[in-house]
């Protein structure tokens, strides 16, 4: 499924769905992990602040959650930093991208 | 780095947001969302990274994600993708840096290397950390005494840095320690000691949850402990009466919208806090404690005479405290006339705030800085301590002595040994662990390390962490006293004044930050501990990845210092510094408390350390709580200002974006300024007075007697809620006019909330 198909499509509950499978590929990730690399994928965030507004989790623990897992090695790589806000824009890694095509998103 | 392209429709989400929202919602109740910290870095992590931002407890059934605005400012000024690497300095020299602010210098980024000052090129080098600590050790055993040496430590510290640190200083043969906490809780310390046997708080954050009634003298938690305000708001949600003394009307404290609560900040709502909300005079806390003391008495007497059971708690005060009969002597020769002159509050404020107490069955009180920077804070925390003890407030759940810390583990590094008076006990340990003599001879406090760099009899000084030339009294003084060192040494994530003003060898060392993965040579991940104001000790291991794979954890560097300057015939300085677990088992067998440290630690919340005060066992010579009986102070700063024109008294306080020395933005939102910290809060009818008119610039002078010259130039003058006679502005900024010399009596803390000042009008204003 192309991710522009998954935006049309996606409901809450097939958003948990691509949650739980993406927690179930690596079980390393909490939900609110998966949430961010599903969420970027289906184009519904690419940022902290709107993924936070979007999802009603604080701010603060999705900064947290982001730095978990960023990185070289990680599922998302950060591409901009607001210092004003503190918001971080993310992109998804190959790492990420393969993760998500394994949820079948 | 170039920005994403956003390929989101973000209204295609079926639903719409309350359904994203729903999600949310399931996201957080399907697991605690640090497990991902936990899971990624194994049984090392047992609770994420503490927050560096404040030492305010951790709820015990809450996720540690309950941190705060401020914590996250503090962990994205950590985790900035910015660097200073060795190029930086090819086109800054420090001569020129040394104009920069400290919010332009910080904002630069992190620190990437270790570098080393030349003075060829007014710049700084990169080195080898070998480099570097063979030098360091080399000039520290080339000095004729041990005592020639000063070792600041900040606050930041974890316990194992702080440990590691003490041992290699008292190795070295030394004492000095100064440390942030004698320039702010000290006076805490000192009294508490002497009151109740324990220099710590006695509460925990599940008595805020029970308590009746909260006293809040001398803070504002809204910016310097957010997270505080949480307990206090639901304290205030369940009833508990809330009583503020504060000289500055603090809209934070007032009513608080708390971040946790998101039906809160969605909707804009916000709850009151504080039900009773007076403006003391700077420096008249003790005079309203006292004020209230003796209402107390009066209600008791009148209770007695009518026949009628006692306010006080008779049983406790016989048998658990002594000397209430010397304390009752003194409230009663100190007249209403005294307490309302010197407090500002009227006598029937007074009596109003007595009988909350008198009707909570359980009270906390709490306090910080605007209590403990005062040169009668000593007697100032003791007058606390008396009127708790009064109704048994002290040892029993929903009550308690909360003096509520700043740097997040500037209690524990107190604890593990930083501290230039060491108890004797603890040194017998020492030396009965490494089998070598302690040095016994009383150290330097940060007052009296000055004074030795200022009269050359001190020759280096080693900074764990810190901006110490802005925190202290006196900068332009501080300044002058750097540079005459022989050595500087600064340990620190990113660049600050007091790395500008280099020694004759001078060494910037980069270190990682409490958010950042540490692993050592085998790739083990380690952790470190804090304890925070409530006394509990947690683990705390970083997420993020080093900013430099050139920075060294803060053990590491002062392992490979003590190793170059001491060698390794006592210490196998690098074990300690490979494996942090050692250097709990060290603690483990030192300090008191911290038996089977490493296991306990690594349980969710961690633990407590024993508080004998819990049980009602009292640690003074007298094995009772004991009461004071000090006077008043004759007079107040406040009070000489208000007798003479033109004269003012000066607190120094925090920005809403500030974290103590660190300024990350010069915004202020809940005082409504904005882009701006040249700015003094001053009461409508004293601007007036001074000939002033909103938004003016001002000279702000120091007047203190000492013939010392101290100005402040081009402040913005704010109208605002502050009592007649009583101004405020930011530090460090206005640290000029604190003056070295006037300090707190028994804790030579710096008086930054009692500076006499006058105003000028600034050139630019009377030009305009």
């Amino acid at each position: 499924m192309t991710s522009a198909a998954a935006r049309d499509e996606v409901s809450e509950d097939r958003f948990m769905q691509i949650v739980e499978a993406i927690c179930a590929s690596d079980p390393s990730l909490t939900p609110v992990s998966s949430a961010l690399i599903a969420a970027h994928h289906l184009g519904i965030a690419q940022d902290s602040r709107t993924f936070s507004r979007n999802l009603g989790i604080a701010h603060a623990l999705v900064l947290r959650e982001i730095s978990a897992i960023a990185g070289e090695d990680g599922f998302l790589s950060i591409v901009g930093r607001n210092e004003r806000t503190h918001r971080i824009e993310f992109a998804l890694t190959d790492k990420g991208k393969r993760l998500a095509d394994l949820a079948g998103i | 780095m170039g920005k994403p392209e956003f390929i989101g429709k973000k209204s295609k989400a079926a639903g719409g947001w309350g359904a994203l929202r729903s999600c949310g919602k399931k996201l957080l109740a399907s697991g605690a969302p640090l497990s991902g910290a936990v899971t990624m870095l194994k049984a090392n992590q047992p609770d994420g990274f503490d927050c560096p931002g404040c030492a305010w407890g951790d709820p015990e059934h809450g996720s540690s994600f309950e941190f705060c605005e401020n914590g996250v400012k503090a962990v994205a000024w950590e985790a900035t993708d910015k660097r200073v690497p060795p190029s930086f300095f090819k086109t800054h020299t420090v001569s020129s840096l040394r104009g920069w602010t400290d919010y332009e210098l910080e904002r630069e980024g992190r620190l990437t290397h270790p570098m080393r000052y030349d003075a060829a090129s007014d710049t700084y080098l990169p080195v080898t950390w070998d480099e570097a600590f063979s030098e360091i050790g080399k000039v520290l055993r080339s000095l004729d005494s041990p005592g020639r040496a000063e070792f600041y430590t900040s606050g930041r510290a974890s316990n194992e840095a702080a440990y590691i640190y003490q041992l290699f200083v008292r190795l070295y043969g030394t004492n000095n320690f100064p440390d942030c906490s004698n320039m702010c809780h000290e006076a805490s310390g000192i009294a508490l000691e002497e009151s109740i046997g324990i220099g710590k708080g006695t509460v925990v954050l599940e008595d805020f949850e029970k308590a009746d009634a909260i006293f809040v003298i001398g803070q504002n938690p809204g910016t310097n402990h957010p997270r505080m305000l949480g307990d206090l708001r639901r304290a205030a949600q369940r009833g508990a009466r809330i009583a503020v003394f504060n000289p500055v009307r603090e809209k934070g404290l007032e009513r608080f919208a708390d971040p946790q609560n998101k039906l809160e900040m969605l909707t804009g709502g916000s709850t009151a806090i504080a039900s009773e909300y007076y403006q003391v005079r700077l420096g008249g806390d003790m005079a309203a404690v006292r004020g209230m003391a003796k209402a107390v008495f009066a209600a008791d007497d009148a209770a007695i005479a009518a026949g009628k059971p006692s306010v006080l708690d008779r049983k406790f005060l016989d048998q658990h405290t002594s000397g209430i009969e010397f304390y009752r002597a003194a409230v009663d020769m100190t007249s209403w006339e005294a307490i309302e002159d010197q407090s500002g509050l009227s006598r029937a404020e007074l009596e109003g705030l007595a009988q909350i107490y008198i009707a909570s069955e359980r009270t906390i009180c709490t306090w910080a800085m605007g209590v403990t920077q005062h040169r009668h804070s000593v007697a100032m925390i003791r007058e606390i301590a008396n009127f708790m003890l009064l109704r048994g407030n002290v040892g029993r759940p929903g009550t308690g002595l909360c003096p509520v810390r700043g740097h997040s583990n500037v209690q524990g590094d107190r604890t593990v040994g930083i501290n230039e008076k060491p108890p004797r006990e603890f040194l017998d340990a020492l030396e009965k662990e490494f089998g070598v003599p302690m040095p016994r001879q009383h150290g330097h406090n940060v007052i009296a390390a000055i004074g030795a760099m200022l009269d050359g009899s001190a020759q280096a000084f080693i900074g764990l962490g810190g901006n110490f030339a802005r925190a202290t009294p006196d900068t332009s003084l501080i300044a002058k006293a750097l540079r005459k060192q022989k050595l500087t040494v600064n340990i620190a994530t990113k660049l600050n004044y007091s790395h500008l003003l280099p020694g004759e060898v001078s060494y910037v060392l980069p270190c990682l930050g409490r958010t950042e993965i540490d692993r050592n040579s085998d790739g083990v991940a380690q952790i470190v501990t804090v304890e925070d104001s409530m006394c509990m000790v947690h683990g705390s291991g970083g997420i993020n990845k080093p900013a430099s794979p050139e920075l060294r954890s803060e053990v590491a560097i002062i392992a490979g210092i003590a190793e170059a300057t001491l060698g390794s015939k006592i210490v196998d300085w690098k074990a300690l510094g490979h494996h942090h677990d050692r250097i709990r088992d060290l603690i483990s067998r030192t300090v008191p408390g911290f038996h089977n440290y490493n296991e306990r630690v690594r349980k969710p919340r961690g633990f407590r350390l024993y508080n004998a005060v819990e049980h009602r066992v009292w640690q003074t010579p007298s094995r009772k709580a004991t009461f004071s009986s000090c006077e008043l102070p004759s007079q107040t700063e406040h009070q000489r200002a208000a007798g003479e024109k033109g004269l003012f008294v000066l607190q120094t306080f925090r920005s809403h974006d500030q974290y103590n020395t660190t300024v990350y933005g010069l915004d202020d939102r809940y005082r409504g300024i904005y882009g701006e910290r040249q700015i003094v809060f001053i009461n409508p009818a004293d601007l007036e007075q001074i000939g002033a008119r909103p938004g003016d610039r001002v000279d702000i002078v120091g007047q203190h007697d000492d013939g010392i010259e101290r100005v402040a130039k081009s402040f913005r003058v704010v109208p605002y809620d502050v009592p007649r006679g009583s101004v405020a502005g930011y530090y460090p900024e206005l640290n000029v006019l604190v003056p070295l010399s006037s300090a707190g009596e028994q804790s030579d803390t710096p008086t930054s909330k009692s500076i006499l000042v006058s105003f000028r009008l600034a050139e630019a204003t009377k030009a305009a």
